[in-house]
């Protein structure tokens, strides 16, 4: 076990290692286009309060999104499961929603709600994660059905209990491991909400060193955005998809 | 009294007749065991007295609550034995302390507390059938049907569900569906023959009251009277 974890930290060492060497093989390549990574990462320690601040501002505006889109997600798919009406109405606006691109969605919102606000980032990530979510959890519902619909008559349980204590901790492991994907893109696109239309957030210094030709700050603000999808990643999702599948090992 | 009476029960899936005319009688405290080849319809005829499944023709008249303890357990695999167990009490909204403590009453009866804090993957088979028995018992159930709950145990979780099943003989109905003669030689006090196509109870054997040795020498007797049949 300590073994595979050594060698995955390893697989992560390796590819960022190579990407900061193609980085700097960039950099020498088109000087006057790529900044050097060292030189980079010089201007970035000089931004490190706005670093942390902008980071917070887009981790908050993505987490904000999902928590809305799981929201929704785990309703919606509770209602198609009690109602076949419902499911039907479910089904095609999952289907209508994952067809919308993430690029409309994003000038939508800011066509919505303004300029200068987060309630366009958060909305971009929630329409983004809703459909990734969506799906999964009703796949997970079926699952569920198949597996454990058998426990829910003999425990004479209503359709609402059969929901909340077999259905849903049922569904946990598709829940949790769509909601690493739905963070990602969530996390991806939100940025672009930012860079739009906001006055803070990774997305927004992006596009602000972007604008005024300053491209180690992009460089910087393009690593962090990296570092956080994993840190999210390895110390957010991992730990609780551990805690979802405790009960499988 | 008879807690069980089937007269003239007949169903079918589909085009397909599976059972025709079953006339059954169980008394109450009464283990009484059903054994027949495969496909003879005896897991349908544990569903029909539970009430899953209705029958075409025929009557069922069951006097008390009725648990079906299916082959495969049906636990709930992120729960606790003990979660599993009480389940059924928590959704009913009982006090969770009261109904843990009747869990732990009924495990303690059937001889597997210690392994109340288990998760069902980490439970051996015999345990977890005792797990899925105790959620039936706790459910209020007077009359358990079990579905073939010997197989797929080793030999020291058949002993032990045995056993189990010993202390429960006479406190409730049992309807017992099995292939393990050993098991129901030991345990039944009437064993039911369901055969043919569709299947039908053509015969029922006597077994309380008598030892082990003829128990076996009767259902012995019985089942090669069978095999020659077929």
């Amino acid at each position: 076990m300590q073994r595979l974890g050594v060698a995955t930290a390893a697989g992560y060492v390796v590819v960022i290692g190579s990407f900061i060497l193609l980085w700097h093989v960039t950099s020498v390549v088109w000087p006057s286009i790529m900044p050097n990574p060292l030189a980079s990462f010089h201007f970035a320690y000089t931004l490190k309060e706005e670093l942390l601040g902008d980071s917070l501002i887009t981790l908050s505006n993505t987490l904000a999104g999902f928590l809305i889109a799981l929201t929704l997600a785990i309703a919606s798919a509770g209602l198609a499961r009690l109602n076949r009406y419902a499911r039907m109405v479910v089904e095609a606006l999952n289907t209508i929603i994952q067809s919308v691109s993430a690029l409309v969605w994003a000038l939508f919102f800011l066509l919505v709600f303004g300029f200068a606000s987060k309630a366009p980032a958060i909305s971009v990530a929630a329409a983004t994660a809703y459909p990734i979510l969506l799906s999964s959890i009703l796949k997970g519902f079926e699952y569920a059905e198949n597996e454990y619909g058998e426990v829910a008559k003999l425990v004479r349980a209503s359709r609402l209990q059969s929901l909340r204590y077999i259905l849903l901790p049922a569904s946990t492991p598709f829940i949790v491991a769509a909601s690493r994907s739905a963070i990602g893109s969530a996390l991806r696109i939100s940025v672009v909400a930012e860079a739009f239309g906001a006055s803070g957030g990774i997305g927004y210094r992006l596009w602000l060193f972007y604008e005024v030709h300053e491209y180690r700050g992009f460089m910087s603000w393009a690593f962090t955005l990296l570092l956080l999808m994993l840190l999210i990643d390895k110390l957010l999702l991992e730990p609780v998809e551990r805690w979802a599948r405790k009960w499988q090992e | 009294m008879a807690r069980v009476e089937l007269r003239g029960v007949s169903i079918s899936y589909g085009r397909l007749e599976v059972l025709r005319e079953v006339d059954l009688r169980v008394e109450e405290g009464e283990l009484y065991s059903i054994i027949g080849p495969n496909g003879s319809g005896k897991s349908t005829l544990l569903k029909v007295i539970a009430g899953i499944l209705k029958p075409e023709r025929g009557t069922v008249r069951v006097e008390g609550v009725t648990s079906l303890v299916p082959q495969n357990d049906q636990l709930l695999p992120w729960m606790t034995l003990l979660d599993n167990i009480i389940l059924p009490l928590k959704l009913r909204g009982y006090p969770e302390e009261e109904a843990r403590g009747k869990a732990v009453e009924i495990a303690e009866q059937l001889g597997f507390k210690e392994h109340l804090s288990k998760y069902p993957k980490h439970a051996s088979g015999g345990t977890r059938r005792k797990a899925a028995i105790s959620r039936a018992l706790i459910m209020g159930a007077e009359i358990l049907l079990l579905d073939e709950p010997f197989t797929g145990l080793d030999i020291t979780s058949s002993t032990s569900l045995s056993t189990a099943l010993s202390k429960l003989k006479g406190r409730v109905t049992i309807i017992m569906v099995s292939h393990q003669p050993y098991e129901i030689a030991e345990l039944s006090d009437r064993v039911g023959v369901l055969w043919g196509k569709p299947a039908t109870l053509i015969e029922e054997t006597r077994l309380n009251g008598l030892d082990i040795g003829d128990r076996i020498r009767i259902l012995r007797g019985v089942i090669s009277k069978f095999q020659s049949l077929s």
